[in-house]
């Protein structure tokens, strides 16, 4: 997986491109400078060759390079420095996290799993091409070093012969001097190409000709150019505005780029200079940068004697989009090339393309025989040495007839030897070059020179794997494994093993060999950079799932691994990535654990990151009903954790948001309509008294069957149902009356094993005017009519519609069960729905220290879900589980209505039909309740007293 | 990771990768382990070694796989059973009775899981909630791993 744009062999092609050199003077500098470019720039996005070119090899082949880029640089420019390179890398990661993210998916499913996997993973390629790009050359390889230098005089030069003569004194200079300084050389005799720059607008055509004819007889026609540019004058341009917007502007990629590394430059520099005013995050940041890479080289990184005035021309280059930069619209403050018509265009082109063809080949050519005949002769005389080993066997001890003043210029030759592999490699003739390495490798032993040993074998599968179908041998997989261990085992260089594993990675998975892509990843993945190892980790659980069958679980756990590192590396969106991503694959039951922890990081990385829902969702995972193995002192730690950011999170929100514990056990919800007038507080955890009807609900059913059966009169009206629960029919709204009581039982249930500890635990409700139905309908109109209210809010509201009881306090212990009654009163007819309830919530710790840092506990509500009974009537409803409505929650609250209390005295243990005395009338002048027996004649007849009061309550 | 030398864990895994049962295991006593901070990469470990289970099992015709993965010193070693229930059993180094203890470990536990199966009240693949069966598990630790 993981795949690339570019193919493996482009890949590799561009990562190992001809460097050359642009030494400029002065005065050729600043008629570059009319266009905001140097000449290194202007002729950067023209380096790539759009026809191919050829040459002859040593044996008279032609070779033909296809696409071949040219790497530009300024003579000045210096790769960054260490902190900032390592900035560069963290940044180039987190900036392409949303690159290309449409289109970019694929579905892979087994019997178990359903995963949706990203094709490519654009961070690593942005991290590979950064760390290609500022990575610099060892000192056992040449393939880094710079092959030629352009020198560059104009036209306006007063004396532009002496100038370029000072130009290649100073090349020489800088060449010959010791100890040897940053830029490095491919040879002694390196290649040199004068360039005659002429602004057309300012210098004299005639000055121009006589100069480049002077030049030509000097340096050979074939190593001169004359380039003309700013055909256009700098102020033409602001009168033609239509043609300056439509001159395509290539340079936009490659100085934007350069501009924002100028910036980080200076910005890593003033950090360094104020170092104990920085933030936490930057210091953080600097050390990761530290650890990133290990650079341990004897090359000096000349940072006393940087050059700030060069420092523009840092590390541009390998984005090889070419010259395509015209679609780029977007408005800049820089306009690059204003000076430029599309014929310069062209005549760079034509420049760039005559200075490969007409000069560099040629001298690769050369060189490349020189190269060859000087091997020829050697290894002619290293074969009449190493006769005696073959007629004598191959046992060691005759290796020590190869005479012993040959091993000390072994290494010379050697290196003779690579740079011959070098040049012909860079320039594609990867045959020649396959053989100078394999004769290398030959040549040295691994004990002699470690790193110069591993270099080769490194180049020796590339060149192997460049010659393609061509290619005799078998690809050595081995050689890359072995390169890989003493690059990063016995010399200590991992920014070269790194490199290693970026090029043999691709050619393996190339090969479908994507076991030992895993192995080699995973080799580089415990070293001390925590970002390449997350990156690294990353790609190798990518391959895990190009296994036959996938490896899924593999993936997820170097997934999971990955991500830690990630946050490692402080980058803390790509660690929520890869923990997002493998978290369905641990949905599975019971692994809780695991999942566990992958949502407590998740929600504390949320968290402070600020997505708030997010974090939420995760801590609410960690508390869902099926986790039962995690212990007590887990809980509290994500308890406390959860707690924090809850208040860190929700102080903004005006809604209660809904807490994860305790469950409200939904089954077991009962309402009672007209309950006592005065709630009282008894021993149990309620606010209202004990309504317990389940155990009298047979004797209520008996006694009103009776009644019915016994009273025709009574057989038209319907029973006043006042007691709802799951078993009974709930298909109607519970009729409530104002200012009555309603009472609400339940049972929640503590499933963690701490004890939990409610406080203010109250009905959430809300009200409104309007009836349920109509509630999709409401026009604008009656908006006023149709208001709601709820107290699902943070504030408190004045003029409540309902009124509600408080339970101060309870506590749920753990794993066990507790009844809560609550209470409410409508205070106007109306809809009430009854959505759940809001609580404060806190954990009841032994230690004291503990609970004062929440000691009030957050807010919260939790909902109730009722469902009717399963229906069962058609054939539909049987085959799929299907609920019933339950209205039991949604009351109708009708306006104030008389109610009738009876007050037995005392209480008859039997009770006859029309037997009942009414004594006492309060308030009872509109009633028209009579009895027979208030007529009975002697008071010892009567039957025990009844006292009714009618009226309002209160 | 703090002193896990000598402890084990043993997990059995049902047939849609679910944990059926897990039990963290004291080398030297036989006892459930103190519970440390790290028991999650128990899981971990045991569940990506999952996949290579799933492919050792069918190249050996045996039911106990020996070592089928590593990471870092955790070393997983796996028995498959004749209905493809996985049972994992993670380590850092062999107990006392070596390899063959290890075997007759798992198998002891296979049997024990076959009377299980005999109880209609368990259902195949249910997460198994028994405490004499948790007696039962470390009593044969006890007996092999001791």
């Amino acid at each position: 997986m993981a795949q690339t744009k570019k193919s493996v062999s482009e890949f590799i092609q561009d990562a190992f491109c001809p460097m050359v050199a642009v030494l400029c003077s002065y005065d050729a500098e600043s008629i570059c400078r009319k266009n905001n470019l140097t000449f290194a720039e202007l002729i950067q996005p023209f380096c790539r060759l759009p026809t191919e070119v050829s040459y002859r090899d040593p044996s008279n082949n032609l070779i033909t390079l296809k696409n071949l880029r040219l790497e530009i640089k300024d003579f000045n420019s210096l790769p960054p420095q260490n902190t900032l390179a390592k900035k560069l890398l963290n940044d180039s990661v987190s900036s392409a996290l949303n690159n290309g993210i449409v289109n970019n998916e694929h579905e892979i499913s087994t019997e178990q799993y359903e995963l949706r996997i990203r094709n490519t993973t654009p961070w690593f390629d942005a991290w590979r091409d950064c760390f290609l790009r500022i990575s610099y050359n060892g000192d056992h390889e040449y393939l880094k070093n710079y092959l030629a230098c352009i020198m560059v005089v104009s036209t306006s030069h007063l004396d532009p012969m002496d100038a370029f003569a000072k130009l290649v004194q100073q090349q020489n200079l800088q060449q010959q001097q010791s100890p040897a300084k940053l830029p490095k050389w491919f040879m002694t005799n390196i290649y040199k190409y004068f360039v005659l720059l002429h602004d057309v607008t300012e210098g004299e055509e005639s000055k121009a000709v006589s100069v480049f004819g002077d030049l030509k007889q000097q340096y050979g026609a074939g190593n001169c150019h004359l380039l003309q540019i700013n055909s256009k004058r700098a102020g033409q341009t602001s009168g033609d505005t239509d043609a300056a917007t439509n001159m395509p502007d290539p340079w936009r990629l490659y100085v934007k780029q350069s501009s924002s590394t100028t910036q980080q430059q200076q910005e890593s520099q003033s950090i360094s200079r104020k170092e104990s005013s920085m933030s936490d995050s930057l210091s953080n940041l600097t050390e990761l940068i530290d650890q990133e890479l290990n650079i341990t080289t004897s090359i000096s990184h000349p940072l006393s004697s940087f050059d700030t005035s060069s420092s523009d021309l840092t590390s541009i280059g390998t984005t090889d989009e070419g010259y395509d930069g015209s679609s780029i619209t977007s408005a800049s403050t820089i306009i690059h090339g204003a000076c430029l018509t599309l014929s310069d265009h062209d005549r760079i082109h034509v420049f760039m393309n005559e200075f490969v063809t007409k000069g560099l080949l040629l001298w690769v050519e050369t060189n490349l025989k020189t190269f060859n005949e000087q091997i020829t002769s050697r290894r002619g005389l290293t074969k009449f040495f190493s006769m005696p080993k073959k007629l004598f066997g191959s046992s060691t001890t005759t290796a020590k007839n190869v005479p012993s003043t040959s091993s000390t210029n072994l290494t010379n030759d050697s290196m003779e030897i690579r740079r011959a592999g070098d040049l012909a490699f860079l320039f594609q003739n990867y045959e020649f070059a396959y053989n100078n390495y394999y004769a290398a490798k030959r040549d040295l032993s691994r004990d002699q020179a470690p790193t110069f040993y591993a270099g080769v074998l490194e180049m020796c599968c590339l060149s192997n794997f460049m010659q393609e179908s061509s290619a005799s041998k078998a690809y050595p997989a081995q050689y890359m494994d072995e390169a890989i261990d003493i690059y990063s085992l016995a010399c200590r260089l991992p920014i070269f093993a790194t490199r290693c594993v970026l090029m043999s990675t691709e050619i393996l998975k190339s090969r479908e060999a994507y076991d030992q892509a895993v192995q080699q990843f995973l080799k580089l993945s415990q070293e001390d950079s925590d970002l390449r190892g997350a990156l690294f980790l990353e790609q190798a659980s990518h391959c895990f799932l190009n296994y036959r069958p996938p490896y899924i679980r593999k993936y997820a756990f170097y997934m999971v691994i990955a991500g830690h590192r990630y946050l490692k590396a402080g980058q803390r969106l790509h660690a929520l990535r890869c923990y997002t991503d493998v978290l369905s694959i641990y949905e599975k039951p019971n692994w809780s654990l695991a999942l566990d922890h992958i949502n407590f990081t998740l929600g504390k990385q949320s968290a402070s990151l600020n997505h708030s829902n997010d974090a939420i969702r995760s801590f609410n995972a960690l508390f869902a009903p099926n986790n039962r193995i995690q212990n007590a002192q887990q809980q509290i730690n994500f308890f406390k954790e959860y707690l924090t950011v809850f208040n860190q999170l929700t102080n903004s929100q005006t809604i209660l948001p809904e807490l994860p514990v305790p469950v409200i056990d939904n089954s077991t919800i009962k309402i009672l309509l007209a309950g006592q007038q005065q709630p009282q507080i008894g021993t149990q955890v309620s606010n209202c008294n004990d309504f317990d009807f389940d155990e009298t609900r047979k004797v209520w059913s008996d006694l009103e069957r009776t009644i019915t059966a016994l009273d025709r009169r009574a057989s038209g009206t319907r029973t006043q149902i006042n007691l709802f629960t799951s078993r009974t029919h709930n298909q109607q709204h519970p009729i409530a009356v104002a200012n009555e009581t309603i009472r609400v039982e339940f049972y929640v249930r503590n499933i963690l094993q701490v004890p939990l500890l409610l406080s203010e635990v109250q009905i959430l409700w809300k009200h409104s005017s309007n009836s349920w139905k109509r509630k999709s309908s409401v026009s604008a109109e009656n908006v006023e009519d149709s208001k709601e209210f709820t107290n699902d809010t943070l504030t408190k509201q004045s003029d409540e519609p309902v009124e509600c009881d408080t339970l101060t306090d309870c506590v749920v212990f753990p794993n066990d069960t507790l009844k809560i009654e609550l209470s409410l009163r409508p205070r106007r007819p109306g809809y009430v729905t009854i959505l759940g309830i809001c609580y404060r919530l806190n954990i009841l710790v032994q230690n004291i220290s503990d609970q004062t840092t929440w000691p009030y506990g957050i807010k919260g509500k939790t909902l109730f879900h009722v469902k009717g009974t399963r229906l069962n009537s058609n054939h539909k409803e049987r085959l799929n589980v299907m609920y019933g409505v339950d209205k039991r929650l949604e009351l109708q609250v009708i306006p104030e209505a008389p109610l009738l209390q009876i007050e037995y005295s005392p209480m008859p243990t039997a009770m006859f039909y029309k037997t009942t005395e009414v004594d006492e009338y309060n308030n009872c002048e509109h009633c028209r309740y009579h009895t027979e027996s208030d007529y009975a004649a002697k008071p010892e007849e009567r039957q025990p007293k009844v006292k009714i009061i009618v009226g309002k309550l209160q | 990771m703090t002193s896990s030398s000598s402890n084990y864990y043993f997990v059995i895994v049902g047939h849609a990768d679910q944990v059926v049962y897990e039990i963290e295991l004291g080398g030297t006593t036989g006892q459930i382990a103190p519970t440390t901070d790290n028991r999650h990469l128990n899981q971990f470990i045991a569940h990506a070694a999952l996949d290579l289970v799933d492919e050792a099992m069918w190249r050996n015709s045996t039911t106990y796989l020996k070592q089928v993965d590593k990471f870092n010193e955790w070393i997983v070693s796996a028995y498959v059973t004749a209905g493809g229930l996985r049972f994992l059993f993670l380590y850092e180094h062999l107990p006392r009775t070596g390899e063959d203890g290890l075997k007759n470990f798992l198998t002891e536990i296979y049997e024990t899981y076959v009377k299980l199966l005999l109880n209609p009240f368990y259902i195949p693949d249910k997460p198994i909630r028994s405490g004499a069966f948790d007696k039962k598990i470390q009593t044969i630790a006890r007996k092999w791993i001791l």
